[in-house]
């Protein structure tokens, strides 16, 4: 089966080589010719949604201990970037206590800025991953002094980006494989796979170009819409030069990417107008929020095309707080929640409550003990799991470390995971429809990681 | 020399040809026109700008766009060009943004930082790494400023930000290069450059320094900002370090540290390579030979020590021999920037003091970059970016940096701001394609020159005939209609295949 591109371009261009307006785009989404035959059921539709917080979130004053030894030696770490016992009532996670080594078991809060989303917990619609990350086997502070089996390039950003995003399939993004498995073919349909932000490692892969929708919503030149300072002429003259390339590689991919968003942005925004009302077209200067509602409104536009499985990517930068911590990283999680709000809500109200999963991802957690104002890169960090199908209210894949711990804390309280990213991938994969021999191929070293005893899912 | 391979030269060597830099080249020839460019310095400072435009009035404390004026007046429309077209591609390799400079006056700090680039441009490496640390506006971008000296369990540990990415972004990076081999593969267990160990080191060695305040109530006044910082030698770290396996004794000052671990870092294998290869991808081509980076790894080599080092450098990145061999063939993607200073530079020849172009990082409604607002410190696009793989599971595609900033907004938003500014300009950029030879005549060799200019003479026949045809009906129809014609000319170029691409 040809790439997404060789498909895109060929459908395309055939099909409509005056395709100048908007109007003449409608039924392009239709018309796409469509993979082979899914895996999954029909009426089964499912969405897999990545919030990659950029940067590296800081762990430690994300998921916080609330009381007893746990929250003085969280104090005494950190006694700059602490924060306070009495703000952290309002996000008091119930009815888990985990036992610490030497410590009595005691309660978690979450930042006090995320109400929202210690709710959710609460009701039993978010799982907690207290401390995952990229490893290559169970991993301990021996094995890290020995430097055996440890990920390459821990704390850069770039390289453990691509140890979350491409997880162990040699380059190509989970999330791309994701969308490929379901249809059957390196070939997806244009809206399988959408990111909503900027290049990720998530989506790429094989001989795709990742769609990109802006969240303002997608839109076609002007000069193609309404004429050349006021020439169809040069309008169509325009049209012509933009599907075609000189013949360098360097063009042929420039100009591929010109023909196929010039196609679908006009069926898109076809689309997204026929919505009634569209949630993308809410104001909002919440850069998350924005991302979210558009892909609401793309999670509708893809049930209506029949689509049974899409993925998209959304991030939210800033989270590098190796400085001013307390007052970048409180504003970051006010937006987190305000964001994640807006989008259950109007999930809610779309009747698609049951159909998502929305997962966190950021490439490491921090140290623990801070610098002057803020704190430097770790390993291990916290993960949210959030939708109606996700058995809620549970710290998955165990409890938290404590930033002393005598197995899995580094020097300056860097927490080395206890759970690993294809421990995470796999339960979801699960969920959104894959057989496990197709799961194993994409992340073939969950062999070596122990299966957890409870389930991500809801039975 | 040809008309069209001054052209192509002058899109790899400055912000785009211009009719005197196009005819001064072909006189002089390349090796005298890059003497001559040698002996240009960067004139005035950004700072300076900003003081003489007022912008050290209190009611710009927070303003991060008005450099930006500063820069553009001076790359548009200096003679200067290869020493700024070099700290631009500086500013790509040692990164500072304005977006992550979070105290008062941040136009002042990135001014400051860009004078120190354009100062550099055609030094000495090793120098300009410590001018660059000696930055505020580095301070703060990578938050080493402030940074103080452990003492007790209960400080605060240095901070680690800095330490990190002048190894991995500025000098060394993460992989060992290896002669005949730009990228070696080793047995994972050995490839680390560089270890958390070494970062630790290494932030100690970056502690103490702080702003100078001179007196001065910062943030009352800018002087701070662009004034070099000073140490504190309280609050530096003075005890023993080992960075990269090498010794620095203990007792030593704030700044005979910096330079010691400075002098760590440059005796890298790696630093030569290293540079060579992100000079080469951002003047000239996207995917050099490893041959291509090996000849000018070792003129940066030989010239380690020289004050003109990246002249040397320079000069070897833009007159190599695979060059030379593949005049004419694509080479890379251009950068959005350089699409509209190309354009700028051949259409608009009254330079102006005060551009008011304003900030075009928008990438659905302007050029989605803007000179010192690279969304991180890995500035705009990854130098490890490649094309699409040759279909399905053939080879990887070539290597691409700037097609990290080509997507369904970015193609579309380009086609919109060009549209505008090719008819009306932008801010105080005007066109005039009036003085363009042969429009009084309203000769259709006009094209051709377009083609010369904009495209360094690649336009397809096909496309230079359908241009001709279209300029042909509207120069029938009256002068009017004629200048219409030629800004649809003048678009359409910017939309063709061509355009996107630099030879």
């Amino acid at each position: 089966m040809s790439s997404y591109t060789e498909l895109s371009r060929r459908g395309f261009v055939t099909a409509s080589t005056k395709f100048l307006t908007a109007g003449s785009l409608g039924n392009l989404l239709f018309s796409f010719p469509q993979a082979v035959a899914s895996n999954n059921s029909p009426s089964d539709y499912k969405a897999l949604i990545c919030v990659n917080l950029l940067g590296g979130n800081d762990n430690h004053n994300t998921l916080i201990p609330f009381e007893g030894c746990q929250y003085q030696a969280y104090r005494r770490a950190r006694p700059n970037l602490a924060i306070d016992q009495s703000e952290l009532k309002s996000t008091l996670l119930r009815s888990r206590r985990s036992a610490v080594e030497g410590c009595a078991s005691v309660q978690y809060a979450l930042h006090p800025q995320l109400r929202f989303l210690s709710d959710l917990y609460n009701k039993g619609d978010m799982a907690i991953l207290p401390n995952v990350g990229p490893l290559r086997r169970p991993t301990t502070v021996d094995d890290f002094l020995r430097r055996t089996h440890i990920p390459t390039q821990l704390f850069s950003h770039s390289d453990q980006t691509a140890e979350w995003l491409a997880a162990s399939s040699s380059g190509i993004g989970w999330g791309r494989k994701l969308s490929e498995t379901d249809s059957g073919s390196s070939a997806i349909h244009p809206i399988a796979a959408i990111n909503l932000f900027g290049f990720s490692n998530w989506l790429q892969g094989g001989g795709g170009v990742q769609f990109l929708v802006d969240p303002r919503g997608p839109r076609i030149p002007r000069a193609i819409e309404s004429g050349v300072y006021g020439s169809r002429e040069a309008r169509d003259l325009m049209s012509e030069f933009l599907h075609t390339n000189d013949g360098s590689d360097y063009s042929v991919a420039y100009s591929g990417v010109v023909e196929t968003s010039l196609a679908l942005n006009g069926s898109l925004r076809q689309q997204l107008s026929q919505l009634d009302p569209a949630e993308s077209s809410a104001e909002t200067a919440n850069r998350l929020a924005r991302q979210l509602l558009m892909a609401v409104d793309l999670m509708r536009i893809g049930k209506k095309l029949g689509l049974q499985r899409q993925v998209f990517f959304l991030a939210l930068p800033g989270f590098d707080t190796h400085s001013n911590l307390r007052d970048r990283h409180d504003r970051l999680m006010a937006t987190l929640d305000a964001a994640i709000m807006r989008f259950v809500d109007a999930a809610k109200r779309h009747e698609m409550e049951e159909q998502f999963t929305m997962f966190t991802v950021s490439e490491f957690g921090r140290a623990a003990r801070g610098n002057s104002s803020g704190s430097d890169h770790g390993w291990g960090g916290c993960a949210f799991v959030v939708g109606r199908a996700v058995n809620g209210g549970q710290f998955y894949g165990g409890p938290p470390v404590s930033s002393d711990d005598s197995m899995y804390a580094l020097d300056g309280g860097r927490l080395i995971p206890t759970l690993s990213v294809e421990q995470l991938i796999v339960p979801m994969a699960r969920w959104f429809g894959l057989r496990e021999h197709d799961i194993l191929e994409i992340v073939p070293r969950i062999r070596v990681f122990p299966e957890i005893q409870t389930s991500l899912y809801k039975a | 020399m040809e008309l069209s391979e001054a052209s192509a030269f002058l899109h790899r060597a400055t912000f785009g040809p211009t009719r005197s830099t196009v005819e001064s080249l072909c006189s002089q020839g390349v090796d005298s026109w890059l003497t001559s460019q040698s002996r240009l310095n960067a004139g005035t400072s950004h700072v300076r700008w900003l003081l003489d435009n007022g912008y050290s009035s209190k009611r710009y404390v927070t303003d991060r766009t008005a450099y930006s004026d500063s820069i553009w007046s001076k790359w548009l429309f200096c003679d200067a060009q290869l020493r700024c077209r070099v700290a631009y591609a500086l500013s790509q390799i040692i990164v500072v943004s304005v977006s992550g400079l979070t105290s008062s006056w941040p136009s002042f700090l990135i001014a400051h930082y860009f004078d120190v680039l354009e100062s550099h441009a055609f030094g000495n490496y090793r120098k300009l790494l410590s001018e660059v640390a000696n930055t505020p506006a580095m301070s703060i971008f990578l938050s080493f400023r402030g940074s103080r000296v452990r003492k007790s369990e209960a400080d605060p540990q240095p901070d680690e930000n800095f330490s990190r990415e002048l190894m991995q972004l500025f000098t060394i990076g993460t992989r060992h290069l290896g002669p005949g081999n730009t990228m070696r593969g080793i047995d994972e267990r050995k490839s680390d450059t560089y270890t958390q160990s070494d970062v630790k080191e290494l932030a100690r060695v970056f502690t103490g320094w702080q702003l100078n305040h001179d007196g001065t109530n910062y943030p009352e006044t800018p002087l701070a900002t662009y004034s070099s910082l000073v140490a504190n030698e309280k609050f530096h770290d003075s005890r023993r370090k080992i960075v990269l396996g090498t010794e620095i004794p203990a007792g030593q000052s704030a700044q005979r540290d910096r330079e010691d671990a400075m002098d760590i870092l440059y005796a890298h294998p790696n630093v030569a390579r290293f540079v060579s290869r992100r000079l080469i991808q951002n003047l000239v081509s996207s995917d050099p030979s490893e041959a291509y980076v090996e000849r000018v790894s070792v003129v940066f080599d030989r010239e380690r020590e020289s004050s003109t080092q990246l002249f040397h450098v320079v000069v070897a990145v833009l007159t190599d021999e695979e060059v030379v061999d593949l005049n004419g063939a694509a080479r890379k993607i251009r950068e959005p920037i350089l699409k509209f200073s190309s354009w700028a530079r051949a259409f608009c020849e009254v330079a102006s003091e005060n551009p008011g172009i304003g900030n075009t990082s928008d990438p659905a409604f302007r050029l989605g970059q803007m000179p010192g607002n690279a969304p991180t410190v890995f500035g705009f696009y990854s130098p490890d970016n490649r094309l699409p793989d040759k279909g399905k599971g053939g080879r990887l595609g070539r290597f691409s940096p700037e097609f990290g900033l080509v997507n369904s907004t970015t193609t579309v938003g380009y086609l919109d701001f060009m549209y505008r500014v090719v008819r009306n300009g932008i801010g105080d950029i005007r066109p005039d394609y009036a003085l363009l030879p042969g429009y009084d005549d309203k000769s259709p060799e006009i094209v051709d020159y377009l083609s010369l200019f904009m495209v360094a003479g690649r336009l397809s026949k096909v496309r230079v005939r359908k241009l001709k045809s279209l300029l042909a009906r509207h120069s029938r129809l009256g002068d009017k209609q004629y200048r219409r014609g030629v800004q649809m000319v003048v678009y359409l170029i910017c939309c063709s295949p061509e355009y996107q691409i630099q030879s």
